[in-house]
């Protein structure tokens, strides 16, 4: 492509990692856009991308959050489009980057699927992973959308709860619009501005989702929920206390939904649910939250 | 309405001088201070305003000295920027009224209500950043059968091959963004400007709404 400098954005840094990872393997220079509010809360990842030679910049615009990290990230590509290749780090946003998004994301739902054959020999019963802008989602569900056996379920951030604005259950909670150049379920006003909504896992804290998962919840193939931030907290200690795995706050809010569904379900049926990511990044916000000073 | 900008154009050109379009942000920094800003563009040198509906996603091309936050932490509503309009058509009923911004708003607010209020108060154009041809049934077609003019944006990056998609259904101007990035934020250098106007003059010779008049019979 000719692209010689690389720029993303990031919530909680997990993409900005991954992109200042292969931006050091490559030897481009890599510019990584963050909301103030999560390079605040996410320090650990924020450290990992400077380490790796990214610059990261703090966007104080709007909440601080993932939004306003993509708007700087979008800015920032229009001007330098010449050299500049914009690696965006979930399904939504313009065309074709939620397609593209969703076909290398796949690998995660296509080798879950393989691994569950092997391993049981059949489909899972239940496939559930959380959705922020939607790719780790759509990565896992896709290659189960065409099993009609297979439940899927995605786990929106209920935030503080539904009844305010500080959530960002964009597809339970929100209405149709158009954003960062899609039309997909969003947080908004009666006048069609766009809220900040709130979320206690940085990474879930966007007011839109991808547009395929807003077909998903309209042709009615996948349900989707919302977990609380105090519900999500509560799971991310208790996958720690019983596995010994310390689980990001995102994918936390998966877990909470598994933890409500399990005892529901025959003792033989299966759940897959996605891990996306792993806690060490949130250990001081949680921390903090928990009353205990690191 | 076209005819009050096709009529302007028309003027201009026979005075043999080009139009100067001015932008200001509709409820910046309330709405009796964007109004009488409004009013005073025409005696100090308009001949089109580009009056800004806020959005607060600063998004590709809004400028950086509009400021959607600051309208609409005033109430600024789409009605509200409207309502901006027709007051102002009270006592100018020359100058073309062209609306800027993001469809979000106008998606909510309903397309065929906001084309029907946009036309009772005075307006003759629309330049919506976020809507590509491909996207041409959405607002586009609607407001061209309307008569209100929708002005696309070209850029430095629109090239030969894409242009005639880009202006395929524009009508009123073209709106050329003579740099990649924030309008407003460096000034571009005229003569590669210059160079990219003659390009774009090259493929602009009917109007998308002359065409679809003609196809309308
Ligand atoms: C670990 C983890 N899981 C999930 C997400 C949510 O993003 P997406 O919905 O695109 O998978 C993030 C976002 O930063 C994340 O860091």
């Amino acid at each position: 492509m000719g692209k010689t400098r690389i720029i993303a954005e990031t919530g909680a840094g997990q993409h900005g990692v991954a992109s200042a990872t292969v931006a050091a393997r490559f030897g481009l220079p890599c510019v990584v856009y963050m909301g103030a509010t999560d390079v605040e809360r996410q320090a650990p990842n924020v450290f990992r991308m400077k380490l790796l030679g990214a610059e990261v910049k703090p966007v104080t615009a709007g909440s601080g959050t993932l939004k306003d990290a993509m708007n700087e990230a979008l800015r920032d590509w229009v001007t330098n489009v010449d050299d500049t290749y914009y690696l965006i780090g979930t399904a939504a946003g313009p065309h074709p980057y939620p397609e593209m998004v969703h076909d290398f994301q796949s690998v995660i739902g296509i080798e879950a699927k393989q691994q569950m054959l092997e391993a049981e020999g059949r489909l899972p019963d239940l496939v559930i992973a959380a959705v922020g802008g939607g790719s780790n989602a759509i990565g896992i569900f896709h290659p189960f959308l065409d099993d009609g056996s297979v439940k899927i379920v995605g786990v929106e951030a209920g935030g503080k709860g539904l009844e305010g604005d500080e959530h960002c259950a964009s597809i339970t909670a929100g209405s149709p619009g158009v954003l960062h150049g899609n039309r997909t379920y969003l947080l908004q006003d009666s006048d069609g501005q766009i809220k900040e909504g709130h979320s206690i896992s940085a990474g879930l804290d966007y007011p839109g989702i991808g547009p395929e998962h807003s077909w998903l919840a309209d042709i009615g193939r996948v349900d989707y929920v919302p977990i609380m931030d105090h519900e999500a907290l509560e799971a991310f200690q208790v996958l720690t206390r019983l596995e010994g795995i310390i689980p990001a706050l995102e994918p936390s809010h998966a877990i909470a939904e598994v933890i409500k569904r399990a005892p529901k379900m025959g003792k033989d049926e299966i759940i897959l649910m996605n891990l996306s990511g792993r806690g060490d990044k949130d250990i001081f916000t949680v921390g903090k939250l928990l009353g205990m000073g690191l | 309405m076209t005819a009050r900008m096709d009529k302007r154009f028309a003027d201009l050109a026979a005075e043999g001088r080009p139009a100067l379009v001015t932008y200001f942000m509709g409820g910046d920094p309330d709405f009796d201070t964007s109004l009488a800003i409004m009013k005073a563009l025409p005696s100090a040198g308009s001949d089109i305003i580009e009056l800004g509906m806020p959005f607060p996603i600063r998004w590709p091309t809004v400028r950086p000295f509009s400021l959607p936050a600051s309208a609409l932490k005033g109430g600024q509503t789409l009605a509200k920027t409207l309502e901006i309009a027709r007051r102002f058509r009270e006592g100018d009923q020359d100058t073309p009224i062209v609306m800027m911004g993001y469809y979000n708003p106008i998606y909510i607010y309903g397309v065929e209500r906001f084309l029907d209020d946009a036309l009772a108060c005075g307006i003759d154009g629309l330049i919506v950043v976020d809507l590509p041809p491909e996207m041409d049934d959405e607002l586009c077609i609607p407001a061209l059968k309307k008569d209100i003019n929708f002005i696309r944006l070209a850029t430095p990056t629109t090239d030969d091959k894409r242009l005639p998609k880009v202006l395929e259904n524009t009508s009123g101007f073209v709106y050329y963004v003579s740099m990649n990035g924030i309008t407003g934020s460096a000034l571009p250098d005229p003569t590669v400007v210059g160079g990219a106007v003659q390009r774009i003059k090259g493929h602009t010779k009917t109007s998308g709404l002359r065409r679809l008049r003609r196809q309308d019979g």
